[in-house]
Parts: structure tokens; C-alpha cells; sequence
């Protein structure tokens, strides 16, 4: 049963504006009304400040007008249809389930492919994938020669196919019945680019990291990009996707530059005139990443990818783009310099126990009697436009998520190499505290920095107020840290959760 | 119905009642061997000494005040029955807010089910803030009761409407507006909610609130009269300076933590970053079904209530300052609920967790502000005055300022010293308190040193002109004697005349 709470956002305009207002306030007063503390630490702040305003104020562009009208829809369009299956060594059973669902979809014209890059990604099953393709009797692209990754692999079956339209589903997602029924009519407008739906994860209940995964997720496919729909600024995400081919075409193919290609390659489309449409309707279910690995090298990917865009073709000076869909496209892109921004915040704390320095020296609450009231609209507005899906792992997530974040702005910075797989479809077991080393690295000086501080200044409200953020920030990574951990360390905490209930009841 | 979730959650249990009973015990016995033994408080004086006269003599003496009448009409009669002592009038108080412990338990199990009401009933038990108007001689306790009595038969209109409900509001509402002024804002709030979620009302209800809003407003118009007639208290207002938001901070402070030294309640307003870490703990879903939690609308009352008169009196400050933290302590049972709720949400870990480092820091601070001499409220007027009745000798005088501090100097002292004010105050002149002057200080000290020996100054509850006093005796007058007896009853002794 899915759950489409995520899809209603309940966000009115007064509350958006509200919070755009105190964040503006809030903002201001930092920057000109309150005694600066040391210039260095009040530039870290502000720098965070600032662009925790452009966060809040995009978002608030985004989710301004998330209901728009439906655009031209011909319920009888039935023009050929191409559907992809991306498929780079995922298990098989899994490629099967998206096959066979893809070979029910109701819709008179359309020829399944799988577009199979086992062979060239060195993965073990390329042949069993063919010979699947052939019991399911849908074709199979094999390539051969390697290149561009996913967005080389859908540009090769381009070259070998003539559909007017491409459907791209990744091999984990399943789609509905009524997939293109309920996409392809949009295509009636000829400047109609491209239709893309959710990517919902129908696992998303497994295990934390799919919750955590998940739970992000339903704030951008709901709220943000049922958004950009008034922006024309819909973008693709990789699967559950319906491409105009002559829009494709206009682009040169899905860009193999970037490794978010479905981001950039939007961007290409977008700026060519081509409109594109959000269908905020769950039309397809995938998997989310099962293990924290997997969770790891998704993050990281999309951070990269982002950030390579907004550094090496930044959407402010792509010609062609509306100004609205520029704001939409930043917005999205900037949101993973959230990193840096969260390491800057956390450091802030520490600073103060170690050496005593403050950004500002505040005397009254007046600061944070704007503060509280600027959060306590921000998370309800967040909530709101979720409608109340959007949960505290999600934000654990995001903000523990800093070291992966950063780490892609500066290989972006210094354009070093990164080698990227596609996301595991089957739980990878393993210690993963390695990748969470920042995070514990960050619990850790805070205990050193609280004991060292009261011991140096005793236990004063600037101390308090400190270690009140530092322990905000231990709390929240903690729950990644936990993530992270040895699967049978988990399972040992369930199985104990479970005992103790059994007792219980 | 009767086995489902939610009406298991609105049963009391016999575990409620044990607990509620052992809470209702608890308080009672603080107060009994603590609370009610403390001193006079200058509030309190002058409530025993307004209620001690005949009633319609009382009814212009409240009309002057800042206050309305129904306490000390229902006072004035507890007097008649059981003597005009502190003690007993203290009691009269401790009975408010003993059923205080039951009525928010089931204003809370209305709300959102016994043990968001249970939980709220413990914190209202052992909050040193309400402990303390609990034992205090004054409207405050009576004016908790009546709040939490007026929104259950609110959240039961929201529930099921009927004419019962109404009536119970009807007239909870009127004894709340003859409460205190400031329950007007407890109104206000319902007014707010009622607008902003009419369809979670029954549809008649907007008929309804109209006409018991008509009704109260019909039967306070006498009351009114009666005030502008008397001068609109412009001679008894205490002097009340302009709030800060650190004011806002620490009215929340007090609320959960009650009156602590300077240091520690600095250091409980610098916790105020864990305010964002519940509101973020906040986000979840239930976990059961992966669904969102489902939010009640009446949550959105009790963050109303509970916040809306504090921000509302600040403002209003800046205009005419009248931000008094006793005055809003009819939005505590508001805080604690929804309090309570944030709490019900969160996982079973962190809502124990939470739970039992607010009760553990609460138990605390309750200790604390009853046992510490030096917690800011106490005014021990009693220990000056049985320094006086040792020191001061008929050729002494006693001078009081602020001036209406007299009247618990008078309920303790019964030496033979002449007491005056300064400035000098006649209170049975309808003319009120005379403004002080700087300039007529020397001539009515001077009036004194011809007449007295020794002058004995208590300075406290300082209107802007103690620190003034102070200093002009200690540059014209030999200081002889000074103590402190607490934090705000200070004693100066200056030698006036030789023999």
C-alpha cells in the first residue's frame, strides 16, 4: 500500500511567507544589529547564515504554488514508446520483476529494451540478463564498448532505436499498470520534453538506512517537485521518466559528461525552449539503498554531480533558462554546499570551548527568541509542505551527511576522480564506522572541548549555550553513526527491543 | 468504541488514581510543613487587609486595585468561617490548587488521552512556580483552576458540542473574568483557535460563544463601572518596568524551574538551544504503520494558550508595562499539555529519557526555591519585624517604603513604635499614594528628627526611589544598624537625634 501523504502539501502562503519573513529578519539581525564577537567566527556565521537564508527563501519559491494546472492531456495519445530498463549488473530476479511489470503496462505502442551494461561494467550475470530478456521475449542492447556510464548506455540504445518517445526505468523500478497512460498524454503539447513521476522506494520500511533514504526523499519528490511545476522547471531524476525523443535529440543525448546526467541533461533540454512536467502520482516503486555503503555512494554521486554543475555550468549563465527555472535549478544544485555549511555550524561550538571565541556577544534573548520562533515556523512549514512526512532521521540524515557532501565539493573544487558504481539492490553487510569517522571524530573533541571548557570558565550560560548546540549536533549525528554500525549489532538491539516487548505484552 | 486505542487512552485507570492521589498528598504535605509557615508576603497583607473589611467596603477597595473581586469575596467569607489568619487564608489557596492536580489530568486525557494528562498533572504537582502561588494568599491558584475547569468544557464544545458543555464554559469563563483580568487573554486565545479551525467546531457553535460572549460582557459592565469610577487603579498600579525578551525566557524558565538564584536561573535560560532540539525531535512518524502521526488540531489551542498571552503582554509592555510573571500563570496547565504531547510523541527511549530529567531537574528546583533563604520571592517581613520588636523603642520610628509594604509590618508588629511611610501615606484618603519627590525628602525626615530617636527604614519592593532614600539618610544621618532578611526586605538603622 503506498502511502502519497508526501504528495499533499498543506504549506499555506501566509505560513511560507511567514517564514521567509523571520528568516529575513533573523538574518538581518545577525548581520547588523547584534554586537560582533571575533570577525573571523561571526564570517564563519554569517557565511552559514547567509546561506541558510537562500535555502529557506528558494524553498519557499519552490513550494509556493505546489498545486498548478494540469497541463494539455490527451487521454487517446498513442504514439510509439520505447521503454529502457537500465541494467548494470542488478540481481536478476530484481531485473525480471521490472521487466515482466513493464511488459504489462496498458498502452497500445511501445517495445520493451533492457539496456544491459553488464558486459561492460565486468559484472558477472550479463549473459543471464540476455537470457532472461529472451525468456521474457523483450529485446536486450548489450554494449560493448564502454563510455558514459549510464547516460553512454542510454545514448547507445538511442542510437539503435526510433521510438518518438523513451521510457527510463532503472532495473529496480517496478512500474504500474497505468504508467504510461498516465504520462504519455502529456506529450499532446509537442514542446512537452519530458514527464518524469516519483521515485518511490518501496522498501523504504526495511531498515534505518532506508528509512533515512526514503524520508529525504519525499520532501523532493513532493512538496519541492510538484514546485518547480510552475517554474517549467521540473527536472529529471534517472528512472520513472518519459523522454521526448526530439527534445533528447535537441540536447545531443543524455549529457556523459556529468555524472548526474538526468540534472544536466534537464538543464540542456530546459534551456532549448522544451517544456517539462512533474506528475506527482507514484507510478513506479524502486528500492532504496539497503545498506549504509550503498547509502554512501548514492550521496556521494548526486553530491558531486550537483555540485560539478553548479561549478562548471552554473545555471545562472546557461542561455535559454528562464530566470525562475535559473532559481529552480540552483536551488537544487546548492542544496548539497548544505555540508560544508552544517561542518561550520558544528565547528562553531567547539571553537568557543577551545579557545573562547563567539561570533556575537549577545546579552539579551533577543536573538534567540527569533531564532526559536524563525525554527519553530521553519520545521512547521517543512512539516506542512510533507505533509507531516518529513521526519527527524530525514534531518539527521541531511545534516550528518556533511563529511559526504564535503567531501564531493572539494573533489569537485580540485575536479579529482572519483570512481562511482550504481546503487547495491541487495543489502551489503559490513562494519561501515570507517565512513562515519567524522561524525564520531566530531562526538568525540566535543567531549574533550565540554570537559576543557568548564574546567577553564566553569560552567557559565555562554558554556551552557554551547554545549546545549554541540550536544544538538552529537544527538543527530548519532542516529547516522548507528546506521553505520555492524548489522549484527543492530539486529542484536532489535532482537533485544523485541524480547523486551514480548516480555512485556 | 470501548476497546479501541483511543477510548482505552481517554479511561482512568486505578494507577491514574493512585498517582494523582500520592501528587495531591505530596503537595498538600509541602505546603503544611513548609509553604504555609512562611512569611507574610506584602501581596498577601494586602489581601487579608481588603478582605477583612465589610463587602461593599471590599468591593471599592478591589476597584482601586489592579485586581478583580472574586477571590477576596470568596475569601472574605473563608474568613468568616475560619479567622482572618495567613495560614488559614493560605490553605483557602492550597485547596485551588490541590484540585488543580485532578482538573489538569482531565483537561490532559480530554485533550490527548490519561497519560499525556497524568504527565502534565506531575509536572504541575511538583512545579515550584505553581507550589508557590499554591501556599500564597492571592487569586493565583483559584485563577490556575478556573483556566484549566473553562478549557475542558472547551475541548469538550470541540468534541461533542452540547448545551452542558456550553453552560460549564458559560460559567467557568465568568468566574475566570472576575479572576483576574488577565484571564481575558485565555479568552482571547479561544477566540483565535475557534476562527482558525471553525470546522473542527460543532456548527452551532459560533451562536453559542456570541451569546455567552454578550453574557459576559453584560455582567462585567457593572464591575467596569465601578473601576472608572474609582479611578481606574491609577493609584495602587505596582511599578512594573518595561519586559526584554530575556523576560520571555525566563517566564518559561519559571514556569517549569520556579525562582532561583540569579546564576542558576542564568544558567537554566542558556539550555534555550534544547527548545530547538525537542522541536526537531518533533518530526517523526509513527512507527507503527509508517503513516504520518496524526496531529490533533487542539494541540494548536494548547501552544496557543500557552504562548500567545506571554508574546501579547510583552508587547503590550511597550505601550503600558504590565508584564508580570504571576499574571500569566494561567498558561501554565497550556505548557505543560502540550509539553506533555511534544513529549508522547517522541520514541519510548527519549520521551523516558526526557521525561525524567525534566521531573529529576523540577524535583529540584522545587527543593530548592522551598528550602534556599535566599530564593528571590521570599519576603520575610516576620524576621524584620522580630528584629524590630527587639531594637526599636518608643522613642523610634519605623519608616516603610515602598510605602504599601506596611501593611505586612503591621500584621506582624504590635510594639509600641510609631511607623510612617515614605512618601507619606494616608490610606484611608481616596486620593492614593502620593507620588515621591526628591525634593520634599530632607523636610519630612526632618519632621521626624525633631520627634524620634533612632529610624528604623525598611526598604523594600522598591518603586524607583529606595536606592534615593538610602542614600540621602546615609549622607545626612549616621547609620547605626543594617540587615537583610531577604533578598528583598532590607533594614537600615540611622541615628536621627542625640539624647
Amino acid at each position: 500500500m503506498i502511502n502519497n501523504n508526501f504528495l499533499i502539501s498543506k504549506a499555506s502562503k501566509p505560513i511560507i511567507v511567514s517564514t521567509a519573513l523571520l528568516a529575513l529578519t533573523y538574518f538581518i539581525s545577525i548581520a547588523f544589529f547584534f554586537p560582533k564577537g571575533n570577525p573571523f567566527v561571526f564570517a564563519l556565521l554569517a557565511i552559514t547564515q547567509a546561506f541558510y537564508l537562500w535555502m529557506t527563501l528558494s524553498f519557499s519559491f519552490s513550494i509556493w504554488k505546489t498545486e498548478t494546472p494540469v497541463p494539455l492531456f490527451n487521454k487517446r495519445f498513442a504514439r510509439s514508446v520505447d521503454v529502457f530498463i537500465t541494467v548494470a549488473g542488478e540481481p536478476l530476479d530484481i531485473v525480471r520483476e521490472t521487466v515482466q511489470a513493464a511488459k504489462k503496462m496498458s498502452y497500445l505502442n511501445f517495445k520493451v529494451y533492457i539496456l544491459n551494461d553488464g558486459y561492460v561494467a565486468k559484472k558477472d550475470n550479463w549473459k543471464e540478463i540476455i537470457e532472461m530478456a529472451k525468456q521474457e521475449g523483450v529485446s536486450c542492447i548489450t554494449r560493448t564498448k564502454p563510455g558514459g556510464a549510464k547516460a553512454g548506455n542510454i545514448n547507445h540504445a538511442l542510437s539503435l532505436t526510433k521510438a518518438a518517445y523513451v521510457v527510463i526505468f532503472d532495473a529496480d523500478h517496478v512500474p504500474h499498470k497505468d504508467f504510461l497512460k498516465k504520462t504519455m498524454g502529456y506529450f499532446e503539447d509537442p514542446k512537452m520534453g519530458f514527464v518524469q513521476t516519483p521515485q518511490y522506494y518501496k522498501n523504504f520500511n526495511r531498515n534505518d538506512i532506508t528509512k533515512g533514504a526514503w524520508e529525504q526523499q519525499e520532501l523532493f519528490f513532493g512538496a519541492i517537485c510538484k514546485g518547480k511545476n510552475a517554474s517549467n522547471a521540473a527536472f529529471m531524476c534517472g528512472t520513472n521518466m518519459v523522454l521526448n525523443r526530439a527534445a533528447l535529440t535537441a540536447a545531443g543525448g543524455m549529457n556523459e559528461e556529468n555524472i548526474t546526467e538526468d540534472f544536466a541533461t534537464s538543464m540542456k533540454i530546459h534551456s532549448l525552449g522544451w517544456k517539462s512536467y512533474y506528475h506527482g502520482e507514484v507510478l513506479a516503486e524502486g528500492l532504496a539503498p539497503e545498506d549504509f555503503l550503498s547509502y554512501y555512494k548514492q550521496q556521494l554521486r548526486w553530491s558531486r554531480g550537483s555540485l560539478e554543475v553548479l561549478v562548471q555550468n552554473n545555471p545562472l549563465f546557461v542561455k535559454g533558462l528562464s530566470l525562475r527555472q535559473k532559481l529552480q535549478y540552483i536551488a537544487s544544485a546548492s542544496y548539497y554546499l548544505s555540508g560544508i555549511m552544517v561542518l561550520i555550524n558544528a565547528l562553531l561550538p567547539l571553537i568557543f570551548f577551545f579557545t573562547g571565541l563567539a561570533p556575537l556577544h549577545v546579552s539579551t534573548m533577543t536573538l534567540a527568541t527569533v531564532f526559536i520562533i524563525y525554527m519553530f515556523l521553519s520545521i512547521y512549514t517543512l512539516s506542512l509542505s510533507t505533509n507531516f512526512s518529513y521526519t527527524y532521521t530525514a534531518v539527521s540524515f541531511s545534516l550528518s551527511s556533511f563529511a559526504i557532501f564535503t567531501r564531493a565539493l572539494f573533489s569537485t573544487i580540485t575536479r579529482g576522480k572519483q570512481n562511482f558504481s550504481i546503487t547495491s539492490k541487495t543489502a551489503i553487510e559490513g562494519n561501515f564506522l570507517n565512513l562515519v569517522i567524522p561524525n564520531i571524530l566530531y562526538i568525540g573533541v566535543t567531549i574533550i572541548g565540554v570537559v576543557f571548557a568548564i574546567s577553564r570558565w566553569g560552567l557559565t550560560d555562554g558554556v551552557v549555550t554551547n554545549i546545549c548546540w554541540a550536544l544538538f549536533h552529537c544527538i543527530t549525528f548519532s542516529v547516522f553513526i548507528f546506521a553505520a554500525m555492524p548489522k549484527g549489532f543492530q539486529q542484536f538491539n532489535r532482537i533485544k527491543k523485541i524480547n523486551l516487548r514480548t516480555i512485556k505484552s | 468504541m470501548a476497546n479501541t486505542p483511543e477510548a482505552k487512552s481517554k479511561q482512568t485507570t486505578l494507577f491514574d488514581i493512585i498517582v494523582l492521589a500520592v501528587l495531591m498528598v505530596g503537595v498538600t504535605l509541602l505546603s503544611v510543613f513548609y509553604l504555609l509557615h512562611q512569611s507574610l508576603r506584602l501581596d498577601e497583607a494586602q489581601s487579608l487587609w481588603q478582605t477583612a473589611h465589610t463587602l461593599p467596603v471590599l468591593l471599592k477597595i478591589v476597584a482601586k486595585d489592579v485586581h478583580v473581586p472574586l477571590y477576596h469575596i470568596m475569601l472574605h467569607f473563608w474568613q468568616a468561617f475560619f479567622g482572618n489568619s495567613i495560614s488559614g487564608a493560605r490553605v483557602f489557596s492550597l485547596i485551588f490548587f490541590v484540585l488543580t492536580i485532578p482538573a489538569i489530568f482531565a483537561l490532559g486525557k480530554e485533550a490527548f488521552g490519561r497519560k499525556v494528562g497524568l504527565f502534565a498533572a506531575t509536572l504541575t504537582a511538583i512545579s515550584p512556580f505553581l507550589n508557590w502561588y499554591g501556599s500564597e494568599a492571592r487569586m493565583y491558584s483559584l485563577l490556575v483552576l478556573v483556566t484549566i475547569l473553562n478549557q475542558w468544557f472547551f475541548i469538550r464544545i470541540i468534541r461533542a458540542g452540547r448545551k452542558r458543555n456550553y453552560w460549564g464554559y458559560a460559567i467557568t469563563a465568568l468566574l475566570g473574568i472576575f479572576s483576574h483580568y488577565f484571564f481575558f487573554f485565555a479568552l482571547l486565545s479561544q477566540i483565535i483557535f475557534f476562527f482558525i479551525n471553525k470546522k473542527s467546531f460543532p456548527e452551532n457553535a459560533l451562536k453559542y460563544f456570541v451569546r455567552i460572549g454578550a453574557g459576559l460582557f453584560v455582567l462585567f459592565i457593572p464591575w467596569l463601572v465601578l473601576v472608572f469610577r474609582s479611578g481606574l487603579a491609577s493609584q495602587t498600579q505596582p511599578l512594573i518596568t518595561k519586559p526584554t525578551t530575556y523576560n520571555l525566557f525566563n517566564t518559561i524558565n519559571l514556569f517549569f524551574f520556579g525562582f532561583q538564584g540569579s546564576d542558576l536561573t542564568k544558567l537554566l535560560i542558556s539550555l534555550w538551544p534544547i527548545i530547538f532540539l525537542f522541536l526537531v525531535l518533533a518530526l517523526r512518524k509513527d512507527r507503527r504503520n509508517g503513516e504520518r502521526r496524526r496531529i490533533p488540531p487542539v494541540t494548536g489551542y494548547f501552544l496557543l494558550a500557552g504562548v500567545m498571552p506571554m508574546i501579547l503582554v510583552f508587547l503590550i509592555s511597550f505601550v503600558k508595562p504590565s508584564y508580570l510573571d504571576r499574571y500569566l500563570i494561567f498558561s501554565i496547565p497550556s505548557v505543560f499539555i502540550f509539553f506533555g504531547w511534544i513529549v508522547a510523541t517522541y520514541p519510548p527511549k527519549i520521551k523516558n529519557f526526557v521525561s525524567a530529567v525534566l521531573i529529576l531537574l523540577m524535583l529540584f528546583s522545587l527543593g530548592k526555591e522551598v528550602t534556599s533563604a535566599a530564593t528571590p520571592v521570599k519576603e520575610d517581613y516576620r524576621a524584620a519585624v522580630d528584629y524590630l520588636q527587639q531594637k526599636a523603642g518608643i522613642q523610634d520610628v519605623i519608616i516603610v517604603s515602598a510605602p504599601f509594604t506596611v501593611y505586612p509590618i503591621e500584621y506582624y508588629y504590635h510594639g509600641p513604635t510609631s511607623i510612617q511611610t515614605i512618601p507619606n501615606w494616608n490610606r484611608y484618603d481616596t486620593t492614593g499614594i502620593p507620588a515621591f519627590s526628591e525634593a520634599e525628602l530632607p523636610a519630612d525626615v526632618d519632621k521626624l528628627k525633631s520627634q524620634y530617636r533612632i529610624a528604623w527604614v525598611i526598604l523594600s519592593y522598591d518603586q524607583g526611589y529606595n536606592e534615593n532614600i538610602r542614600t540621602y539618610m546615609d549622607q545626612h544621618y549616621q547609620r547605626v544598624d543594617q540587615k537583610s532578611f531577604s533578598q528583598n526586605v532590607n533594614l537600615y538603622a540611622y541615628k536621627l537625634k542625640y539624647n
